[in-house]
């Protein structure tokens, strides 16, 4: 039996699987990134290495990342395949839903929408210059509340009268929730209207024109809170699909893509422990001023991503 | 004599007309280099934060002219105004400003300006004759100037929109890449946005001279710059297979064609890509290759 990796690095978390000749995903972890992929990806290969039996480990015959860091981890542990999550959640959620036909996607940082027809991606929409309505919008408010993100959906089900608050920006929506509390709001209204909040902002920037077709598949970190899931149901009126691994569908996705460009060869699991510099640099070496990412290895430069030339090389 | 060209916003459509009209008449041309990081970065501090990403990028470009200026090494910076083109239409008032602005901001500097308004009879060719009445070019140097640069303006762009036809490729999957000219031929952007898109052939339909195509779509579009992206849009939908609009931000008149191309262009893959001093090209590199995902249409299980 073949298996296959997916890594999915995101800005908050990082995810693993090991799946095997029939997709099934066979070890998987899910860890916070802190800030530190690097980091992350090392707990979490150790993680897997420690899940999977040695069989499985012998036998891996592509590894596929994707996420903010994929290119980064991927040049670290010689990964087989890079690709970016936009491809990478549609995949692995089609291997789940052949049937879905739009993907809400609700991440740390981002938040987009997935058209699919005939499972092949046919239009997406990625949130551009703001982050306000994503994960990392609900953690500050929860924050804020006193509360912890994973806490609020058992306040939004206490809610009878949600308050009314504008996501467009996390300051004014903070400002709202401010001036909302001070009329006297409970705090379980105010967490409902920040869910709504979230919904609206989503429908606002995304569904316009769409059309919304069943089925429908919520993922990414904010489909673990009910409430969000509950109001995009009462706003879509349809019903919303939320996967138990719907935090693993982009690393799924990669290492679904990781088996359809495999070439064949066993290829190991591991990552060194060694110190890996990471040097972020604009590079002026041509009029081009790539934002290079160096990579050393013990003080030597191992590679770097994001130049268009090889300038960088010799200009750091 | 010496005069400064800035690249940028809608004098890079007719920086040619300009720089043959002044180098017909003996006076040497320095036009501005193509937009760098540095150049937006001059342009950020110089300009309101509120401005477009369009007139920060030219303010970058004034900037560099103005250091050649205060060397010394120009003796003046043109920066023509368009009110009204052809048939009253106006381009984006932003633009109108511009002369004013760079007077407040540059106080030291000359700046020579023209008008061109065809609500009051002043053409391109007019504005060029009292270009060179303002420069103290004599009438026949004036005229002949005039003629001889619209006449390479012309052919600049019949060349160009020739080109952009024979560069449809039928081999290739062919992407239509719509936006005002100064941010889509902008080589900055240009690069940012372009640059992670591979195997596809890459078609700009920014300008275009069949000024009326654009009413299959709509016939009440108020702005020049509208009017040009949907003439494109018009003119080679029928030969791609996905387009991206790009649009600076933040842009009034973009935010009301977007809509509208939409819908147009039902049914092909669509994307539009905002840009700012602040894009970076990580988030750029994502949105870019998951488009090139759909336009290959790969299944992957």
């Amino acid at each position: 039996m073949r298996y296959y990796v997916g890594i999915d690095i995101g800005s908050i978390s990082t995810k693993g699987v090991v799946i095997d000749e029939n997709n099934n995903i066979v070890a998987s972890d899910y860890i916070w990134t802190n800030a530190s992929p690097i980091d992350a990806s090392k707990r979490l290969i150790n993680s897997l290495i420690k899940k999977s039996k040695k069989e499985w480990l012998e036998n891996i015959y592509a590894i596929g990342t994707t996420g903010s860091a994929r290119k980064l981890i991927g040049k670290i542990i010689g990964a087989t395949s890079i690709k970016n999550e936009i491809t990478a959640h549609a995949v692995g959620t089609i291997s789940k839903y052949p049937d879905v036909s739009t993907i809400i996607e609700i991440g740390g940082q981002d938040s987009k929408i997935i058209i699919i027809k005939n499972s092949v991606v046919i239009d997406y929409a990625m949130n551009t210059l703001c982050a306000a309505g994503t994960g990392a919008f609900l953690s500050s408010q929860a924050k804020r509340l006193g509360i912890e993100v994973e806490q609020m959906q058992n306040y939004y089900e206490k809610s009878n009268n949600p308050a009314k608050i504008a996501a467009r920006c996390t300051v004014f929506a903070e400002s709202d929730m401010i001036h909302k509390a001070q009329i006297g709001y409970k705090k379980e209204d105010l967490i409902a209207g920040l869910c709504n909040a979230i919904v609206e902002n989503y429908t606002n920037n995304f569904i316009r024109g769409r059309r919304i077709e069943d089925k429908i598949v919520f993922q990414g970190g904010v489909s673990r809170n009910n409430g969000v899931v509950e109001s995009f149901k009462s706003k879509l009126n349809k019903d919303i699909h939320v996967d138990k691994d719907s935090h693993l569908l982009g690393a799924l996705g990669i290492a679904l893509i990781a088996k359809s460009e495999s070439r064949g060869e066993r290829i190991s699991l591991n990552i060194k422990d060694i110190e890996y510099r990471i040097r972020e640099k604009e590079c002026k070496g041509c009029s081009n001023n790539c934002e290079v990412v160096y990579i050393y290895e013990d003080e030597e430069l191992l590679d770097t991503i994001g130049n268009r030339c090889e300038n960088c090389k010799s200009n750091i | 004599m010496k005069i400064g060209i800035p690249n940028a916003l809608f004098i890079r459509d007719k920086i040619i007309m300009y720089s043959k009209f002044l180098n017909y008449n003996n006076i040497d041309t320095v036009i501005s280099s193509d937009t760098s990081l540095k150049t937006i970065e001059d342009g950020v501090e110089l300009a309101t934060s509120e401005d477009c990403i369009a007139s920060k990028i030219f303010l970058g470009h004034v900037n560099e002219l103005v250091n050649l200026y205060r060397n010394n090494y120009l003796d003046a910076i043109l920066v023509p105004r368009v009110y009204k083109q052809k048939n009253n239409i106006e381009g984006c008032v932003k633009a109108l400003a511009l002369y004013d602005i760079l007077n407040n901001i540059f106080r030291d500097v000359k700046f020579i300006d023209v008008n061109v308004d065809y609500s009051k009879n002043i053409t391109y060719f007019k504005s060029l004759i009292n270009l060179g009445i303002t420069l103290g070019i004599n009438s026949k140097n004036r005229f002949l100037g005039a003629f001889y640069a619209l006449q390479e303006q012309n052919k600049f762009e019949k060349n160009r929109y020739m080109k952009q036809f024979e560069n449809i490729n039928f081999k290739k999957k062919n992407v239509l890449v719509i936006g005002n000219e100064y941010i889509v031929n902008d080589k900055y952007i240009k690069r940012l946005v372009i640059s992670s898109l591979n195997n596809v052939n890459i078609i700009f339909a920014c300008i275009n001279n069949k000024v009326n195509r654009y009413k299959n779509i709509s016939d009440q579009v108020y702005f020049a710059n509208s009017i040009n992206i949907m003439n494109g849009v018009e003119e080679y939908i029928d030969f791609a297979d996905a387009c991206i609009f790009i649009t600076g931000f933040p842009c009034a008149t973009d935010s009301l064609v977007n809509e509208m191309i939409k819908e147009r262009i039902n049914g092909i893959p669509y994307i539009e890509i905002m840009v700012d001093e602040n894009t970076s090209s990580t988030g750029i590199v994502t949105r870019m290759e998951s488009f090139s995902d759909i336009i290959e249409g790969r299944r992957y299980i």
